[in-house]
């Protein structure tokens, strides 16, 4: 059998990328490994830039309703002093279970069609050009021709792998672990805290290297996670509960907050791969797009992961769909399209993680300023965080954003 | 293919100038190391790749700090826990990649009883598997052997021809077998004599047709002889046939195994009753109405058996007598239980099948044997087991720990010996190999064995070192942008290993173990997390191109241009 278009994984990214094409009358079908909805422990918060897509896929109001609404403050401690707060836009906080099942349901009112339980192993390859997947279907093999694939299967992604593209830098690769905790004390009801180890770690490139944050949710319960970089973790020669342990153990605030709490146990403690980039590295191949995790194109501390595949996936179907009603030939001609568009949107956000760090979280007074000069920016507090940076590195400090620039992580 | 040209350079001193070195697809590679063993300058390593186990709750297995998730990486792999040093990922990988005929073509290069060791090899492969130790379950290596020795139709090639020297193996088991395999590779001729009339030695008459298929030892056997291995059956050799053939040939291997059994001299052992494991698994693999003793000296059928020695051989008779319709079966060994020599798996099946197993007693007596028979037999409890200065196992009794068990009859499996009467190997043209050297217990030791026998033959005869001999290898540890992460490899709906039912089995002698399909095969390949492949070190590289040539796989190495090669591009 064959399609127009194949995107294998249903998380928010295929499954933007599968309504998309779906609402353009295309024939898409959605592959996912998994049986939905599925958990996943890491992300669980929706920005309000992904707002306009959910409404519409008329799924907003459905996860403003099971949305946990949680903190509006983010508090930001370095050197176990707090450091100033900041106030967000109210996001949609919910697990993964329910915001990503949203997404792909959408997809299928829309008409894509959907199997789940399809393990894709391989991307099928003639002359240099993709032309379907195989995999397999309920422990069946089974292969599956299509003009275009979408490749949207995670972080650790098989298919950008097996097409040469798959990141595995050290000291891009970030490791998030979470746990729930109970028995958290001094923590306010609205604010996240964060909290930055520049100093108790050996940190040469002043990248982003470790941060532990607790963030309170609607009963007694706190999630509490820490996010480090592979290269990072590799330098304290801890595993990453030792990790957890020195931090509750030594720091003020560590001890401060956690004396008294406890693991849930019915969650435990689980972590994550999240590979990140400071710019969007080419994610095109003749008949193939790869959008999201799997090009490594998320954003990895400040929850611009769900939003950055979400975009790739439409702008994906955008240009797709475009290609379809001009010639149908998936080449590298043609695909380039996507690459510029995707780059346009995705590599501001994927820049500022890298610049804020460096030009502002490794330089206290910076930090003072910009959070005095974010509260008499218009709109405050509602601003994007992100886009408020991006402003006040380039027009207040005049560093250059280089978009994408590998400089600013150096 | 590139040229290769020896150029003097300003000192007068030879290099050899290369145009093309080697480049190996670390993706495509299948790690099965025929390059690496061939490779002239020793150019190729073996690379293992990290597997990622930092995040708790990735698998079942927890998390793990980076120090000891790298240190896990050259700790061990499937490919040097082999005894006879073939790569188990080479050729489940070769199946993955649709081409079993290379896949048992490298089996068969090293082990000339591919069938048999699917049937009863203790896998070591397997007990090191990194899928096995940090994610799930172990790839099945031995079931997709055993789907491979099965399914493919392989035509040996003729043996060559290349030396006009003359060896002799005495006993064609698995050693001799083994040892004349290579031989035979290398292109001596080989003459296998064996005393009975099939050869197989231990395979045919020691191990129980349940766990090793007869069948299976005869379509290896006749693979070798089709190849060109002449084995002349009932030539049972004496010490006087010996001086004969020693005239005739060059060099004689003794491969004769440890074929008597060892009797426990403690009050009441003089008795009819009382069984070695040999003597009784002899009979009951050659004798079909193997039931009772001719003289009623003691019955199998209907009787109550205990098995002394707690090792594979006894768990073998054990599974032997309950076929046989032993009422009951009771194995004890002086061992711990929880430490026993026989394979865990072993001991599961045996008391699945309704055998009882004790550890941790000794018999002291055989007690109350009137008319060359026993009533029962005292078993005291084990404190401590201290080597002596001879290396000689001493037991500590618990005096007040004992216990009586009823028997017909007893089958004392504890070891086998050697003819001792042979004479001793000089290293120069008379040598031992397998259980007869002291050098294995169980078969895959005992082809390791005769294969370092024929190693050390070879380089007796045509005067090489004895590097080749050294069949373990150096492994190394990938770059970590190589690194595997389990999450990303397919999730496949575990089955259990084909087998018959424990009541299936019990009355009959059909093989426990089943072969797997084509499906269930392909499908167990996929699990294999690829965790090594080769790599070329291109300042050794040559650039003869045999690698690539040779690779079974075919698209894994390309010649590229040297000068294009920079040593940063691999």
């Amino acid at each position: 059998m064959k399609r127009q278009v194949i995107v294998v994984g249903a998380g928010p990214g295929g499954s933007t990328a599968a309504f998309y094409f779906a609402k353009k009358g295309i024939d898409v079908l959605l592959l996912d490994r998994e049986t939905w909805p599925r958990e996943k422990p890491c992300g669980g918060t929706y920005l309000p830039i992904c707002y306009p897509m959910f409404e519409e896929m008329g799924v907003l109001e459905e996860m403003q309703s099971v949305a946990e609404l949680s903190a509006t403050k983010v508090r930001l401690i370095l050197h176990d002093e707090a450091n100033g707060e900041f106030t967000t836009k109210p996001k949609l906080n919910m697990p993964r279970r329910y915001g990503d099942d949203c997404i792909r349901r959408s997809a299928l009112r829309a008409g894509a069609d959907y199997m789940e339980n399809f393990d894709v192993t391989e991307l099928i390859m003639r002359k240099g050009m993709v032309k379907g997947v195989k995999g397999y279907y309920h422990n069946q093999e089974m292969t599956i021709e299509a003009d275009l694939v979408i490749v949207a299967d995670g972080a650790h992604s098989v298919l950008a792998n097996q097409l040469g593209a798959f990141e595995n830098d050290p000291e891009r690769i970030m490791y998030c672990f979470r746990s729930m905790m109970t028995g958290v004390e001094g923590l306010e009801d609205d604010v996240i805290e964060q909290y930055y180890l520049p100093d108790t770690l050996p940190n040469e490139a002043h990248s982003p290297i470790c941060v532990f944050w607790l963030c309170p949710q609607k009963s007694s319960v706190t999630l509490f996670g820490v996010t480090i970089t592979e290269k990072a973790l590799r330098e304290t020669k801890l595993s990453i509960e030792e990790l957890v342990e020195v931090w509750t153990t030594t720091t003020e605030f560590g001890k401060k907050r956690m004396q008294n709490a406890k693991v849930l146990d019915d969650y435990g403690f689980r972590g994550w791969r999240l590979p990140g980039c400071t710019k969007l590295h080419k994610s095109y191949y003749p008949g193939a797009i790869i959008i999201g995790d799997a090009i490594s194109a998320a954003e990895c501390a400040f929850e611009y992961g769900v939003p950055e595949a979400m975009f790739g996936g439409k702008i994906a179907a955008e240009v797709g769909a475009e290609i379809f009603a001009a010639n149908g030939t998936f080449d590298e001609e043609t695909l380039a399209e996507y690459q510029r568009r995707a780059e346009a949107q995705l590599n501001p956000t994927l820049g500022f993680n890298a610049i804020f760090r460096t030009e502002l979280l490794d330089h206290k007074d910076r930090l003072d300023a910009f959070l005095k000069w974010a509260k008499k920016q218009p709109g405050y507090p509602n601003n994007d965080f992100g886009a408020n940076v991006s402003q006040f590195i380039t027009k207040e400090l005049g560093i250059p954003l280089q978009v994408g620039g590998e400089a600013s992580m150096q | 293919m590139s040229e290769i040209r020896i150029v003097p350079n300003e000192n007068k001193e030879f290099v050899l100038k290369r145009e093309a070195v080697a480049h190996i697809d670390p993706k495509r590679c299948v790690n099965c190391g025929t390059c690496r063993e061939l490779c002239p300058a020793d150019a190729i390593q073996e690379n293992q790749r990290t597997i990622c186990r930092i995040c708790p709750g990735c698998t079942d297995k927890p998390g793990m700090s980076p120090a000891a998730m790298d240190a896990f990486t050259t700790k061990q792999s499937c490919t040097t826990a082999c005894p006879l040093g073939i790569s188990p990922q080479g050729y489940i990988n070769l199946v993955k990649a649709e081409k079993e005929k290379e896949a048992y073509e490298l089996i068969w290069k090293k082990n000339p009883l591919p069938s048999v060791c699917s049937f009863i090899c203790h896998h070591p492969c397997e007990q090191v598997c990194k899928r096995g130790v940090l994610v799930d379950e172990p790839i099945s290596i031995r079931g997709v052997k055993r789907y491979l020795s099965e399914n493919v139709d392989y035509k040996a090639e003729k043996y060559p021809q290349n030396f006009e020297e003359r060896i002799a193996i005495i006993g064609a088991g698995p050693a001799g077998l083994s040892a004349g395999h290579y031989l035979s590779r290398a292109g001596y001729r080989v003459t296998i004599f064996e005393g009975e009339s099939e050869a197989g030695g231990m395979l045919m008459s020691g191990i129980p047709e349940f766990r090793l298929d007869r069948d299976a030892v005869r379509r290896d056997i006749s693979k070798l002889t089709e190849a060109g291995l002449e084995i002349r059956l009932n030539q049972r050799i004496g010490k006087f046939h010996l001086n004969k053939i020693q005239e005739e040939f060059d060099v004689v291997i003794l491969a004769a195994g440890q074929p008597n059994g060892k009797l426990l001299k403690i009050p009441g052992h003089m008795n009819d009753a009382i069984l070695t494991a040999m003597q009784f698994m002899q009979k009951a693999n050659n004798d079909q109405t193997f039931v009772s003793c001719p003289g009623d000296f003691f019955r199998i059928k209907g009787g109550e058996g205990i098995i002394i020695g707690g090792g594979s051989v006894a768990m073998d008779v054990a599974r032997t007598a309950v076929r046989r319709g032993a009422k009951k079966v009771t194995v004890v060994a002086v061992e711990d239980y929880d430490h026993l020599p026989a394979h865990a798996w072993e001991v599961k099946e045996a008391e699945e099948e309704g055998v009882q197993v004790l550890g941790g007693y000794c018999p002291t007596e055989y007690v109350n044997g009137g008319g060359g028979t026993f009533d029962h037999v005292h078993f005291v409890k084990v404190k401590e087991m201290i080597k002596d200065e001879n290396n000689k196992l001493q037991f500590v009794f618990d005096e007040e720990d004992s216990i009586d068990i009823r028997g017909d009859f007893a089958v004392v499996a504890t070891g086998q010996e050697a003819d001792k009467s042979w004479p001793e190997s000089d290293d120069e043209t008379f040598f031992y190999a397998g259980d007869i050297s002291g050098e294995s217990n169980c078969v895959i030791d005992a082809m390791a064995s005769g294969r370092k026998t024929a190693y050390k033959v070879d380089a007796k005869l045509r005067g090489r070192t004895l590097r080749d001999m050294d069949v373990s290898h150096k492994i190394y540890a990938a770059p970590l942008n190589e690194k595997i992460y389990p999450a990303n490899r397919r999730r496949v709906f575990t089955f259990e290993r084909p087998a018959l039912k424990p009541e299936e089995r019990m009355n009959n002698f059909e093989a426990v173990d089943l072969c797997y399909t084509e499906k269930q095969a392909k499908q167990e390949v996929t699990r294999c997390l690829s965790c090594g492949y080769e790599f070329v070190d291109v300042s050794k590289c040559i650039g003869c191109g045999i690698c690539q040539k040779e690779c079974p796989k075919g698209d894994v190495i390309t010649m590229i241009s040297a000068e294009a090669q920079k040593g940063d591009i691999i």
